[in-house]
C-alpha cells in the first residue's frame, strides 16, 4: 500500500488519463476521452484522435488533459 | 457412559421438582440437602427470597459453577396471546443453561458442583441478581467449606449479571463467561424502542409502544401491544411480495403506500435503523430459489424477511422489558425526540439499496420518519425516569478475571455489538496494562507481560442456509441456523465454554494455542477471528 | 518536560530490547499472509453467474491471462501471482461471506477489483479490511467515496469517479448540445447520486430525469422510461446505468423506433456486452460514449495490442472488450504495486 501511495500515480498502465494516488488520496484515474460509436457498435474517438479531459470529484473545472502516457514497460512486465 | 448421562439428566429434573416441594420457607436459612450420592442436591432461599439449587458430586474438587439465567418476563401472559401466551412468572432455579444435561454431566465428571438461583425478581434485574449471587456464593462456601474456586457464567441478561459480578466482586470469581450477553439497559431498550416506535408510526398508530400505565392497566396495555405488533407482523408477511401495507397503517403509512413504497422496504428500514440483524433463523440474505428469483430474492426480499423474523422474535421482549423498566423507573424511558434516523442508516442505505427500493423510496421513508413529519410524532420520555433507568446497574466492560464471551453474530435480541464493544474496550485496557508494565519496569527492572484475559467466541452463520421447497417458497420449519436466533448454542458449544472456564479457573489464565484451537473447531461454528468487527448497538452512535 | 520525554523513550527502548531478546529466540516472523517464497495470492469477488454477471464475468479470465503471462516471465521477483475468484452474484451479504472466506480460509494477501458499490461498502462495514490491514486494490466501482483514504484507509479506487464522468459529460453537452432538451436515466442509488452531483456541478439542466431502482431494469420498465422521455421531448438521452439497463433501453427503443441522440455512461457502455443481449449494432451508431482507456479495437495502441494478443491465446474465441481491457489493466497495475512493494512485499508495503 505504501508503494501505491508513493508511486501509484506513476504506475505505467494503458489509461489515457493520469491516476491521482497519494498518501492522502486513493483516487484512481481522473478522466475520460469522448468518442462516438461506429456502425459496428464499437466506440472510437471523435475525429480519430483521443482528446482527453480530466477533472476531480469536487468543484474543480473540466480541463483538456496534457497527460502523456508513459511507454509500456519492456515486454509488458512491471518495472 | 449412557448411564451417567441419564443420571445427570434425572438429577437436573429431580432438582427442579425438589425446589418446588421442599424449599425451606425461611429465607436465608441453611440449604436443605438430600445427602444423596453420587450427586447431592440442596435447595434453599436467599435473604431476598430467591430460590436456589445446588448439586454437588461426591468427588467435589472445590470448584463450583454458578449460572445466571436470562430474562424472564415479569408478568403472566394470557393464553390467547400468540407465541408467548400461557407464560407464568417463575423463579425456578436454573443451575445450568436450560437444564442442559451434557453440561451438568461434564461438570460432575470433573468433580465440579453446580449452583444457580431463580433470582428474587424477574424482568430487568441485574441489581438484585448480582446481590443474590454474592449471597449464594457465600452460602455455598459455608455449606461446602472445601470450596476453593467459583466459576460464573450466564446467558443473555444473565450475561450482564455475570459480567457485573466480575466487575463489582472480582475477588469472588476465578473465571467468568457472559454468553449472548445483553447490552446495558439504555442501549438495549433504545433498540427495542426504536423498532416499536417505527412499527407504531407506520403500521398501527394505536400501538402504545411504551409509556404504559402502572399496575393491571399497564399490563393490559402491554398485552394489547403484543397482539397488535404480532398482527402487524403477520400482515407484513402476507404483503411481503406484493408490497401491500397492513390495513391498520397510519396516514403516513398509507401515503407512502400510495406513493408506491413497498411495505417490505419500510420494514427493512425500521430494522436497519434499530440495528436488527439482516440475517435471521431462516433467511441468510444470500440464497434464492432456482429460477427468476435467484438474484431478486436475496437482493430485494430476503433482508426484509430476516427483519420480519428477527423483529417478531424481539417484539415480545421489547414490549415487556420496556414495561418492566418503566415500572422500575417510574415513567416513560424511551425518548427519540433528537434521534437522527437518516444518520443511523447512512451506510446501510447503500448496502441494502435494492431491498430498500432505491434512494427515492429511502428518502421518502426517512422523510416520513423525520421530526419534520407531524404524522409520525416522536416519543417523549420522562427525564426523571430516564435518569433512574440509567442509574440501574450498568457494566463498564472492564475485564478483571479470565473472561470468555460467546455470541451469535446475528442474535436479534442481544446483538453481537454488545460483545464487540467489550472486546474493543479490552484492547484499550490491555494497552494500558502494557503501558503500566513498562512503567513498572523503570523501578523494578523486571518486565512482566500482562496476561490476556479475554477470549471472544463468535458463533458464526453458515455460508448460506435458506432452503426452498419445490415451488420456490422459503422453508421456515427447519431449526434456526447457527449464529442466528437468541442464545442458539449447541451442547457442544456450551460444554466447550464450560471446559475453558474450568481450565482458566484451575491455571488462573485462559488457555491458548493448538489445544484451544482444536477444541473450538470441534465445537463447531465458532470463530476466534480477531478481525471480526460487528457494529455497536445504534444508540452508541447517538452519543458520538 | 523534554528531558522527561527522552527518559521515557529511553526506558521504553530498553524494555523493547529486553522483550526483543525473548522474541529473537523464536524463529523469524513468517512472511506476510498470502506471500510465500514462491507465490503471492490475491482474491476477487464479483458476479460470475446470474443476471448481473453479464460482461463482468470475463474480468477474472482477463486478469488471470495477464498474471499467467507475468508468471511465465518470472513473476514478481520469482513469485507467481495466483488469483482466487469467488462468485458473489452481486448480492452484498454474499460478498461479505465470500470475502471472509478469501481472507480467513484462502488467506489472500490482498483483495483485487471487488465489484459493485453496495458490495464494496458491505465488505468495508462487515469484513472491515481496514481493521485487518488487508489492501483492497483497485475496486471495480466509480463511487467517489472509495477514494477517501481516511474513511477507507486500505481501499484504492481505479476507475474515474461517476462524478468526474458526469462533469465531463456536462462539459460535452455545453459545447455540443447547447439549447437541446436533455434527459437522464440513472440508477437510484449511490451510483446515481454521484452522477447527479456531477451533473449539478457541471450546470446541466435536465428536461426529465428518470431513476430506476437497482434490479428493477428490464424491457417492461424500459417502455415506461421511453414514455417519459418522449413526453418531455428529450433530444439527448443520457443512459447512466448498468449494462442491463442500457441494453433494455436500447433494445426496446429499437423496437419502438425511438431514436434520440444517445449518450452512454462508461459503466453500461461496453458495445460487446450490449450486443450480446441482442441489441443490433446499428442502434449504437453515433451514440456518444466515454472511456478512460483506449478503444478496444485500436490495435495501433501498444497496450491494446499487447493485452489482446495475450488474451486471445489464454481465452481463445472470447471477444476482447472493455471489461477484458480493464481487467487486464487492473492486473497490470497490481503487478506494478507488488513489484514496487520491494523484494519481500507485505500488505503494508
Amino acid at each position: 500500500m505504501e508503494a501505491i501511495d508513493s508511486k501509484g500515480a506513476t504506475f505505467a498502465n494503458s489509461a489515457l488519463v493520469p491516476a491521482g494516488y497519494s498518501k492522502t488520496s486513493h483516487v484512481g484515474l481522473t478522466g475520460y476521452w469522448v468518442g462516438k460509436y461506429a456502425p459496428t457498435g464499437d466506440l472510437a474517438p471523435i475525429g480519430g484522435t483521443y482528446v482527453t479531459y480530466t477533472t476531480d470529484s469536487g468543484s474543480g473545472a473540466v480541463v483538456k488533459s496534457t497527460y502523456k502516457r508513459p511507454a509500456m514497460p519492456a515486454k509488458g512486465l512491471p518495472n | 457412559m449412557k448411564k451417567v448421562r441419564l443420571l445427570s439428566l434425572l438429577s437436573v429434573t429431580a432438582l427442579v421438582t425438589t425446589v418446588l416441594i421442599t424449599a425451606p420457607s425461611v429465607a436465608n436459612a441453611a440449604p436443605a440437602c438430600d445427602g444423596k450420592s453420587p450427586i447431592q442436591s440442596c435447595v434453599g432461599v436467599t435473604s431476598d427470597g430467591a430460590p436456589y439449587a445446588m448439586q454437588v458430586p461426591a468427588n467435589f474438587n472445590g470448584t463450583v459453577a454458578l449460572y445466571s439465567h436470562g430474562y424472564r418476563y415479569n408478568i403472566d401472559i394470557p393464553v390467547g396471546i400468540p407465541l408467548i401466551g400461557g407464560y407464568k412468572v417463575t423463579n425456578t432455579p436454573e443451575p445450568v443453561p436450560g437444564g442442559n444435561a451434557d453440561v451438568a454431566k461434564y461438570f460432575f465428571s470433573q468433580g465440579i458442583a453446580i449452583v444457580g438461583s431463580g433470582f428474587a425478581r424477574q424482568g430487568w434485574n441485574p441489581d438484585s441478581a448480582i446481590a443474590t449471587n454474592v449471597e449464594l456464593i457465600d452460602t455455598f462456601k459455608k455449606q461446602f467449606p472445601t470450596t476453593t474456586k467459583v466459576i460464573a457464567w450466564g446467558s443473555s441478561l444473565g450475561g450482564v449479571i455475570t459480567q457485573g459480578l466480575a466487575e463489582k466482586h472480582p475477588g469472588l470469581v476465578s473465571a467468568v463467561a457472559p454468553m449472548c450477553m445483553a447490552d446495558n439497559v439504555a442501549p438495549e431498550l433504545t433498540m427495542a424502542g426504536d423498532f416499536l416506535w417505527g412499527i407504531k408510526v407506520l403500521f398501527d398508530p394505536t400501538i402504545k409502544a411504551g409509556n404504559y400505565s402502572a399496575g393491571a392497566a399497564g399490563n393490559a396495555e402491554a398485552y394489547a401491544d403484543l397482539v397488535k405488533v404480532f398482527t402487524v407482523m403477520g400482515k407484513l408477511q402476507a404483503g411481503l411480495s406484493s408490497g401491500a401495507w397492513p390495513d391498520t397503517s397510519s396516514a403516513t403509512g398509507k401515503s407512502l403506500q400510495a406513493a408506491g413504497v413497498p411495505s417490505r422496504s419500510a420494514l427493512l428500514l425500521l430494522g436497519l435503523m434499530s440495528g436488527l440483524p439482516t440475517q435471521s433463523a431462516h433467511f441468510d440474505s444470500i440464497s434464492g430459489p432456482d429460477g427468476a428469483l435467484k438474484l431478486t430474492f436475496p437482493l430485494a426480499v430476503s433482508p426484509a424477511l430476516a427483519v420480519l423474523e428477527n423483529g417478531t422474535n424481539a417484539a415480545a421482549l421489547a414490549i415487556l422489558a420496556t414495561q418492566d423498566v418503566e415500572l422500575q423507573a417510574g415513567g416513560a424511558i424511551f425518548d427519540n425526540t433528537k434521534t437522527d434516523y437518516a444518520a443511523r442508516v447512512d451506510t446501510e442505505r447503500v448496502i441494502f439499496n435494492a431491498a430498500l427500493s432505491g434512494n427515492t423510496v429511502i428518502d421518502a421513508l426517512l422523510g416520513a420518519l423525520s421530526t419534520a413529519n407531524p404524522g409520525a410524532p416522536r416519543a417523549v420520555g420522562n427525564p426523571a425516569a430516564i435518569a433512574k433507568m440509567k442509574a440501574l446497574h450498568t457494566n463498564t466492560g472492564k475485564i478483571n478475571v479470565p473472561t470468555i464471551l460467546m455470541v451469535g453474530v446475528a442474535d436479534p435480541i442481544t446483538p453481537a455489538g454488545a460483545s464487540q464493544r467489550v472486546v474493543d474496550l479490552y484492547v484499550e485496557q490491555y494497552a494500558a496494562d502494557k503501558a503500566a508494565a513498562i512503567k513498572a519496569y523503570q523501578t523494578t527492572r523486571t518486565y512482566k507481560t500482562p496476561q490476556k484475559n479475554l477470549l471472544m467466541l463468535w458463533n458464526t452463520t453458515p455460508a448460506n442456509y435458506t432452503k426452498f421447497d419445490a415451488a420456490g417458497s422459503p422453508i421456515t420449519s427447519t431449526p434456526a441456523a447457527q449464529g442466528t436466533n437468541h442464545c442458539n448454542f449447541t451442547s457442544a458449544q456450551l460444554v466447550l465454554v464450560a471446559k475453558t472456564l474450568v481450565a482458566a479457573a484451575s491455571t488462573g489464565k485462559l488457555p491458548t494455542g493448538g489445544a484451544l484451537n482444536t477444541a473450538v473447531r470441534k465445537a463447531g461454528n465458532l470463530s476466534m477471528d480477531k478481525g471480526i468487527s460487528i457494529p455497536y448497538l445504534k444508540s452508541y452512535g447517538d452519543n458520538l | 518536560m523534554k528531558a522527561l520525554q527522552r527518559r521515557t523513550l529511553l526506558t521504553a527502548t530498553a524494555v523493547l530490547a529486553t522483550v526483543g531478546l525473548a522474541v529473537s529466540a523464536i524463529p523469524a516472523q513468517a512472511a506476510e499472509v498470502g506471500v510465500t517464497a514462491t507465490g503471492i495470492k490475491l482474491g476477487m469477488t464479483l458476479p460470475m453467474t446470474g443476471t448481473a454477471s453479464l460482461g463482468y464475468n470475463k474480468i477474472p479470465g482477463a486478469a488471470k491471462a495477464y498474471f499467467d503471462y507475468l508468471n511465465a516471465n518470472g513473476g514478481i521477483n520469482g513469485r507467481k501471482v495466483t488469483l482466487v475468484v469467488k462468485d458473489d452474484r452481486y448480492v452484498p451479504t454474499e460478498a461479505v461471506a465470500k470475502t471472509n472466506e478469501l481472507i480467513l480460509k484462502d488467506k489472500v494477501m490482498a483483495l483485487l477489483a471487488p465489484l459493485g458499490t453496495a458490495n464494496v461498502k458491505a465488505v468495508a462495514t462487515s469484513v472491515n479490511p481496514a481493521r485487518r490491514g488487508v489492501p483492497v486494490l483497485f475496486v471495480n466501482t466509480g463511487f467517489s467515496g472509495f477514494a477517501d483514504a481516511k474513511k477507507y484507509p486500505t481501499t484504492y479506487a481505479v476507475l474515474p469517479s461517476y462524478i468526474m464522468e458526469a462533469k465531463i459529460m456536462g462539459q460535452y453537452i455545453k459545447e455540443n448540445f447547447a439549447g437541446k432538451k436533455i434527459g437522464l436515466l440513472y440508477q437510484d442509488d449511490d451510483f446515481g447520486s454521484d452522477a447527479l452531483a456531477g451533473f449539478k456541478t457541471a450546470g446541466v439542466n435536465f428536461a426529465v430525469k428518470v431513476p430506476y431502482a437497482s434490479g428493477s431494469q428490464g424491457a417492461a420498465a424500459a417502455a415506461g422510461w421511453i414514455t417519459k422521455f418522449k413526453a418531455a421531448e428529450a433530444d439527448v438521452v443520457i443512459l447512466f446505468g448498468v449494462s442491463s439497463a442500457t441494453s433494455a433501453m436500447l433494445g426496446t427503443a429499437a423496437q419502438l423506433g425511438y431514436k434520440p441522440q444517445w449518450m452512454l455512461g462508461s459503466v453500461g457502455g461496453d458495445a460487446t456486452t450490449i450486443k450480446l443481449t441482442g441489441v443490433p449494432a446499428g442502434v449504437l451508431y453515433n451514440a456518444i460514449g466515454f472511456s478512460p482507456v483506449p478503444a478496444t479495437t485500436d490495435m495501433t495502441d501498444e497496450y491494446v495490442k499487447f493485452f489482446s494478443d495475450i488474451y486471445a491465446k489464454a481465452v481463445p474465441g472470447s471477444a476482447f472488450d472493455l471489461n477484458v481491457l480493464l481487467g487486464m489493466n487492473t492486473a497490470f497495475m497490481a503487478a506494478q504495486a507488488l513489484k514496487a512493494a520491494g523484494p519481500n512485499p507485505t500488505r503494508k508495503s
